[in-house]
């Protein structure tokens, strides 16, 4: 497992035990969709470092920036998205090698793809192709990333990776898309990313068209190759109670920024940002109390008109003078736990 | 006095081109369901992706006609010919959608969307008499003021906004049920409880029952919290009973599964979360069904006369469930 490089990029300020502790840094990223008339900033100035062996998860809902923030690890954010500024890090190799993403060039973006990082996408059960066989998905995948791969060689991969999701390799590599169903289809996905064996994997809503059962039996999977193959991923989810079970650590988005970021336990029970306590608070459970639940008042955000000061504050039930004009500051705590919100003072 | 909505032995078979020219794929879709829905209650029914409760929904609202099996309106069956409470049944019985961009036309406003149906069916109202009601219901379902509403294309409101017009729309048949499929699944979680709430009060101040159809069991509770659950599994109704029954005490293992596989969104609690009780993820087809429980091959307490013949329905302490073998099934502990 290791990353091409392109030079070894050393940041002055990064010590080696951060790059060791951490995965990937990314380091006031800024991206913009330029439409004609009019720029939709989808991330503003965010830092996030995803600890490396852990699953890290992001919860945002609509217009948060969480799967912009995915593509842009991934350096393909869909034209006009644009990365405006910032810089992503990937610390390769056990921390020995770092590199950055943008300064990657084509060649070695490719090799950086899916060899390094590897993504399940939202909606992943129509990312299948149609017309070709689960095998020659898998073939052709490794294929393009290393020409010399032997079809026996693709083949003995593809029964690795699909025993490794609890999918009988021999059936499933023969059957076609529509032959599985959606269950089977994420499966099948999860399988496909993890072919080149890489250090983090994203998954944007792995779950969210699947019931609760199945739910269940893949995110356990999940956490199976996260503790038995010490792959690092990236959760992004808009359902806290999957976040509560299988995150060590979870960063919430709100309009393009990161509200609070911390260890799962102590955000949940802290819940110090106010959009952190209320979406935790909006979330009917099945056994406790219903009285103390609320939904948020307001509208989701208008990325084309946000307001003035802290994005939040037009729905924040703890609204103060200062967060009408000023953003907040970024307030870590001694753990990391970080929050930005002009209530807590550092 | 007779329920609001009575299905009896309802069946659903739908057709398809097979793969051989000449032959068809049959899919059992629903098989033989009964259900009593009541003035004024919510019955929430629950089941995963492609257990039917959709196609149920719309057979409750008549968007479709079963291929077996009688519906009853108000006692009288909705089938026979001639039948006067027709029109009455299809004006009181009203669906809202799981989609509320697809199910607006995009190039009418928010006003011209909620009047036409008034406007049809109250061809003496005049423009300012129709007006009035449109600014009434738009009021009555949170969109507040409604002028600034009343103009709006579907694309410059926000999911939960549509969806409200969406009530408001079916609000303007003065319907006696309501049938809502999945409505807040495809809203903002922050806003979910918001809809759930004017769900809640549209049942309580105009005494509209609902049928909620839905895959998360912890909004069905929330909503239907002193109402009935139904829990469908492939096509069958395998559970029903009250929400706290169902809850505290699931009788049928495939309901035991199912709430035991609800993630908790508390760290410590969802973290002792111990294995579902079931057996492999192989769902059975519906479309070459075998006599007997459709969960036969996950359930952990299956035998072999789960197969092969007619499962009844047993009565168990005010539950009604369909299995023939409760008396193996552990009693459901609560896991937190």
């Amino acid at each position: 497992m290791d990353a091409r490089q392109s030079g070894v990029i050393f940041k002055t300020f990064y010590e080696t035990d951060k790059a060791k502790e951490n995965i990937m840094t990314i380091s006031k990223l800024v991206v913009d969709y330029r439409l004609k008339r009019y720029s939709i900033r989808a991330i503003s100035d965010t830092t996030l470092n995803l600890k490396r062996g852990k699953i890290t998860a992001l919860v945002g809902e609509s217009g948060s920036g969480k799967s912009t923030l995915a593509s842009a690890i991934l350096n393909c954010i869909p034209n006009p998205g644009v990365i405006v500024s910032g810089e992503i890090y990937f610390h390769g190799n056990n921390g020995e090698k770092t590199i950055e993403i943008r300064k990657l060039s084509e060649k070695e973006l490719n090799q950086y793809r899916w060899r390094c990082v590897s993504m399940v996408f939202q909606g992943a059960q129509s990312a299948l192709n149609p017309v070709m066989t689960i095998f020659a998905q898998f073939y052709e995948t490794m294929k393009v990333h290393d020409k010399k791969t032997s079809k026996e060689a693709a083949y003995k991969r593809s029964c690795e990776v699909l025993k490794i999701v609890n999918l009988d390799p021999d059936r499933t590599l023969k059957m076609y898309a529509h032959e599985l169903s959606g269950g089977m289809k994420q499966r099948v996905m999860i399988a496909f990313s993890l072919l080149l064996n890489p250090d983090l994997i994203i998954l944007d809503e792995p779950t969210t068209a699947l019931d609760v059962i199945t739910q269940d039996y893949i995110l356990n999977i999940l956490k199976r190759i996260n503790r038995e193959m010490g792959t690092s991923m990236l959760l992004l989810t808009h359902d806290i109670a999957v976040v509560a079970k299988f995150a060590d650590y979870v960063g919430v988005m709100y309009a393009g920024k990161l509200v609070e970021y911390g260890d799962t336990l102590a955000v949940f029970e802290k819940k110090l940002h106010p959009y952190t306590a209320g979406l935790i608070n909006a979330t009917p459970s099945l056994y406790a109390d219903l009285e103390g639940l609320k939904p948020i008042g307001g509208n989701p955000p208008d990325l084309v008109n946000l307001p003035k000061g802290c994005v939040f504050h037009p729905r924040c039930p703890k609204c103060m003078e200062v967060c009408k004009n000023y953003m907040p500051p970024d307030t870590f705590d001694s753990s990391g736990h970080l929050v930005k919100c002009h209530l807590i003072k550092g | 006095m007779s329920s609001l909505i009575e299905l009896r032995n309802i069946d659903m078979v739908f057709q398809r081109q097979g793969r051989v020219i000449g032959t068809k794929r049959k899919f059992h879709v629903l098989k033989n369901i009964s259900l009593n829905i009541e003035e004024g209650e919510i019955l929430a029914l629950v089941g995963e992706s492609g257990c039917g409760k959709t196609t149920l929904g719309k057979i409750i609202t008549g968007l479709l006609r079963p291929t077996k099996g009688d519906l009853l309106y108000k006692g009288n069956s909705v089938y026979k010919i001639f039948n006067t409470n027709y029109q009455e049944f299809r004006k009181s019985v009203q669906f809202i959608q799981q989609d509320s961009y697809a199910a607006l036309n995009p190039v009418r406003t928010v006003y011209q969307s909620i009047a036409a149906p008034i406007k049809a069916h109250n061809k003496e109202l005049s423009k300012e008499q129709v007006f009035e009601k449109v600014e009434e219901l738009l009021e009555i379902v949170g969109l507040i003021p409604a002028v600034q509403f009343i103009d709006k294309f579907p694309h410059q409101m926000s999911g939960g906004q549509r969806q409200r017009v969406l009530f408001a729309r079916a609000l303007t048949m003065k319907p006696r049920l309501i049938v809502a499929d999945e409505p807040v699944s495809m809203i903002d979680v922050s806003l979910r409880l918001s809809i759930l709430n004017l769900m809640a009060e549209l049942n309580k101040k105009l005494n509209i029952a609902f049928v909620y159809i839905t895959h998360d069991l912890a909004t069905a509770r929330y909503i239907a919290n002193d109402g009935r659950i139904a829990v469908m599994y492939l096509g069958e109704i395998m559970e029903l009973s009250s929400v706290s029954e169902l809850l505290n005490n699931p009788k049928h293992p495939y309901t035991q599964a199912l709430i035991s596989a609800v993630p908790i969104p508390d760290p410590r609690l969802a973290r002792q979360q111990k294995a579902l009780p079931i057996k492999n993820m192989d769902f059975m087809s519906m479309e070459n069904r075998i006599d007997g429980c459709p969960f036969f091959s996950r359930c952990i307490y299956g035998e072999g006369k789960c197969i092969n013949r007619h499962i009844d329905y047993v009565n168990a302490e005010g539950s009604y469930v369909k299995c023939c073998n409760l008396e193996k099934v552990k009693r459901w502990e609560k896991q937190v």
